[in-house]
């Protein structure tokens, strides 16, 4: 047996399920502005985005191809090494050696020379964010026109540029013996006789 | 022209997939009438109903796509519809959701043969959001105390209670609407 609520219920549901309302106004117009809106930005949307990913691209290569070009602002160091000279060549105009060996379209760049050991650097600043050193390898070394000797102090400067290897100061536990042992022959010598003296290192 | 006849939903249906503008509005001078007595039993305000039922109607035609058919379209239609009323209401009001039965008002109240000739709409109107909804969701969608619980957000206990509330309510209402009437009679 139905109760009260339950009729009530099947007559609410019936009158809503029946009913129709006409709408007041034209919501066609306003359905057919927003699906319009919808379609049309979709497609405007992509071009957009397309068009954003063109720029950036365009972009991102423009500062790649600027930071890959050598710039005044931006200078190299270029680390060169000349042939090692052979002990028989004789190097006779060093000024001519003191040439750029490395010309990388910048004629301002610093070019610092170092003779040391026959080995020719030549070091130009270089970028901050650049800690290793460019060796030009591949520039065409001139061959050196040696022309005769002129100028004989200059070799001797880069001569005396070698620095001699000081010998440790070191003496042999037999050559200390033999002295404290023959002290007063070595003594005798000292004096300033040249008479050779014969040391008989076997008597004891 | 032979969308007019109304009998190829197929059709319509590939149409609208298709967002054949022509086939839109078939669809929506079809059902606009009902679908806004739907909205309207949700929504007291026929604006606000209207405007929910624009923001329906587009929802439907965008999404026609994801309509895989396993459904009838009006009803995958019409619940489109009821979810933009309960979006609606959850976003532009603030539901109570009462937990406390007052017993003794069902008690005391007898069991007359009701009349046929009440307005329904007006019944719904005075009921709060929060029972409208249960009650809209229970007995015209069919929904179970579980899937209201889901589509508000409540627990089932709650749903059930506020389904309760609002039959007592609807019953109140129904007496005091036929008690004016009986009086303005007598009065005449």
């Amino acid at each position: 047996m139905k109760t009260f609520t339950d009729k009530m219920e099947c007559q609410i549901k019936k009158q809503i399920e029946e009913r129709e309302i006409a709408p007041s106004r034209d919501l066609w117009s306003e359905i057919e502005l927003h699906t319009d809106r919808n379609t049309r930005s979709q497609p405007k949307m992509n071009w957009l985005l397309a068009a954003a990913c063109l720029m950036l691209a365009f972009s991102l290569g423009g500062i790649l191809l600027y930071l890959n070009q050598p710039s005044e602002a931006q200078p190299k160091m270029v680390k060169h090494t000349v042939k090692k000279a052979t002990e028989g060549e004789i190097v006779k105009d060093p000024v001519k050696n003191t040439v750029p060996l490395a010309v990388d379209n910048n004629d301002k760049k610093e070019v610092k020379k170092t003779l040391f050991k026959n080995k020719e650097e030549v070091i130009s600043p270089m970028a901050v964010n650049q800690n290793k050193l460019i060796p030009k390898e591949t520039l065409p070394l001139k061959k050196l026109e040696i022309p005769q000797l002129s100028n004989p102090k200059l070799m001797a400067k880069a001569d005396s540029l070698k620095v001699p290897v000081k010998k440790k100061k070191y003496v042999d536990p037999s050559t200390l013996l033999f002295s404290v042992e023959h002290k007063d022959v070595i003594e005798k010598t000292k004096d300033g006789s040249n008479v050779a003296t014969t040391i008989d290192l076997n008597a004891r | 022209m032979k969308l007019l006849f109304g009998n190829k939903k197929n059709d319509l249906l590939s149409l609208l997939k298709k967002q054949d503008p022509a086939a839109q509005k078939i669809f929506y001078e079809q059902n606009v009438k009902r679908y806004l007595s739907v909205s309207k039993s949700y929504i007291s305000d026929l604006y606000q109903a209207e405007d929910c039922l624009i923001k329906a109607f587009c929802k439907i035609f965008k999404h026609i796509e994801s309509f895989r058919g396993e459904s009838n379209l009006d009803s995958w239609a019409r619940r489109i519809v009821v979810n933009e009323c309960l979006n609606f209401i959850k976003s532009h009001k603030t539901v109570f959701y009462l937990d406390d039965i007052n017993q003794s008002f069902y008690e005391d109240i007898h069991e007359p043969e009701i009349d046929c000739d009440f307005n329904a709409q007006e019944l719904l109107d005075q009921l709060p959001d929060a029972y409208r909804m249960v009650f809209n969701l229970y007995v015209l969608e069919g929904y179970s105390h579980q899937e209201i619980a889901d589509a508000l957000q409540i627990s089932v206990t709650v749903s059930k209670t506020q389904l309760f509330r609002a039959k007592e309510k609807l019953r109140k209402i129904y007496f005091q609407q036929q008690k004016k009437v009986k009086n303005e009679n007598v009065y005449r």
